[in-house]
């Protein structure tokens, strides 16, 4: 009874210890090398696979409305026979000093212990803050309660929820393989390895630009080459901190992209 | 000639204080018919232009409002700014009469704090009809609840609830 109690207080005790809000389990980080991004949409296609999103629609989209967690950014330069085009793929950055948890009235999206920038559903009343001042416009709303049609439900991936009309999402960084790699993990009495865990974009991507991984874990794939000389992370100057780090593409010339 | 005549009228009738002091009061005890005819636009316009329509987007979602994914701040919560904004200004007024003293501010801030309650009142629905699950409104008003959960002070919606509810 009294170890019990001891270990309950201990338990309290570790709350309070200063770093706790600060020192994260894991910090889950994708690299994205635009010097391999080809601008295919595989991994927009994947995203939408695993994790329910509805299509909308062709008159939706004319409102701006459609439904994709992770957008490609196309920057076009110059006339046609000489054109450079860019791409950048756009998801949620999952900041660490993001600006979208201080807006939010009800706490439905936070940070958890995992670095994740992680969004409730059945906590959002849907007063858009968070969309608003959401810096990359990677949040989206679902305006209406959308339905599949017959034979398209079966292809609902049981793992994520379908979301009703009214609550904002994002991309979660796929959450729901985090947490199987995790369980299994547990299971096999072991830390998470790098590499057991990957997001639908990433295990998509023909030419494999997405790389995910802890960045605490200094041995992993990211953390390696987040030490990259080309380096950079989208509207950096502001200070949210963003999770996804991009490696910036090297054009013909020698001049990079993006500076 | 009738003991407590006050004057003549025009057609030379005399008229007692009593018959002044019916027609003064007649409002308050028969109502006329362009009384109800006002009364039943009132309702029917209350009716078809918030009821109806926020029922529709209650029904069928957000969507239907006309807000797009990077304005999601439209028409609504302009509304509700614009509104809160006439009812500061009416707390202000009464406020600055109050703080000087002045003596006829009695039937100023009567109708400042009319302005006040009312505008208020209106921003309110402004704030329900924005929000994406109003029926869930409640989880934004902090009080001890069994959903273990307590509510961003940060936040400049909660701002709102309470420029509302105080």
């Amino acid at each position: 009874m009294s170890g019990l109690l001891e270990r309950i207080a201990g338990k309290l005790r570790s709350y309070r210890e200063p770093g706790y809000y600060t020192k994260l389990d894991h910090k889950w980080t994708m690299v994205i090398d635009l010097d391999k991004c080809n601008g295919c949409e595989a991994c927009v296609v994947a995203c939408y696979e695993e994790n329910n999103l509805p299509v909308v629609g062709r008159e939706e989209c004319e409102k701006s409305r459609a439904f994709s967690w992770l957008r490609i950014e196309r920057y076009v330069e110059g006339e046609y026979p000489d054109v450079k085009v860019k791409f950048i793929p756009v998801m949620c950055q999952h900041c660490m000093k993001a600006p979208c948890e201080t807006g939010c009235p009800v706490y439905a999206t936070y940070h958890n212990q995992d670095g994740l920038n992680v969004q409730v559903y059945n906590r959002c009343v849907g007063t858009f803050t968070c969309a608003t001042y959401c810096t990359y416009d990677v949040r989206r709303f679902n305006w209406f309660t959308y339905k599949w049609p017959k034979p398209l439900e079966a292809q609902l991936n049981p793992d994520v929820s379908v979301r009703e009309m009214g609550v904002m999402e994002k991309c979660t960084f796929c959450i729901q393989r985090i947490r199987s790699a995790k369980d299994t993990a547990k299971d096999e009495s072991r830390p998470v390895k790098d590499g057991d865990i990957k997001p639908a974009c990433s295990q998509s991507c023909p030419t494999g630009a997405i790389y995910f991984g802890d960045i605490q874990d200094p041995e992993s794939v990211v953390a390696k080459l987040a030490k990259s000389p080309r380096r950079y992370r989208l509207l950096e100057e502001l200070n949210a901190d963003p999770s996804v780090i991009y490696l910036k593409r090297v054009m013909g010339d020698g001049t990079s992209s993006h500076e | 000639m009738a003991p407590h005549h006050m004057s003549d009228n025009q057609t030379g009738d005399v008229i007692s204080y009593k018959e002044v002091n019916d027609d003064v009061v007649r409002t308050m005890t028969e109502t006329g018919k362009w009384y109800y005819i006002a009364l039943a636009g009132a309702f029917s316009g209350f009716l078809a232009f918030w009821i109806l329509p926020w029922a529709y987007q209650i029904y069928k979602g957000q969507g239907v409002s006309g807000l797009n994914t990077p304005d999601f701040w439209g028409i609504y919560l302009t509304n509700f700014v614009f509104w809160i904004g006439i009812s500061h200004s009416g707390t202000l007024l009464s406020a600055i009469l109050f703080i000087t003293k002045t003596p006829w501010r009695r039937s100023i801030y009567r109708s400042a704090e009319a302005m006040t309650f009312f505008s208020v009142a209106t921003a309110a629905v402004f704030i329900f009809v924005h929000m994406g699950r109003p029926w869930n409104f409640y989880w934004t008003m902090p009080y001890p609840n069994q959903r273990q959960l307590w509510l961003n002070f940060q936040s400049p919606l909660m701002f709102d609830v309470f420029a509302i509810s105080t």
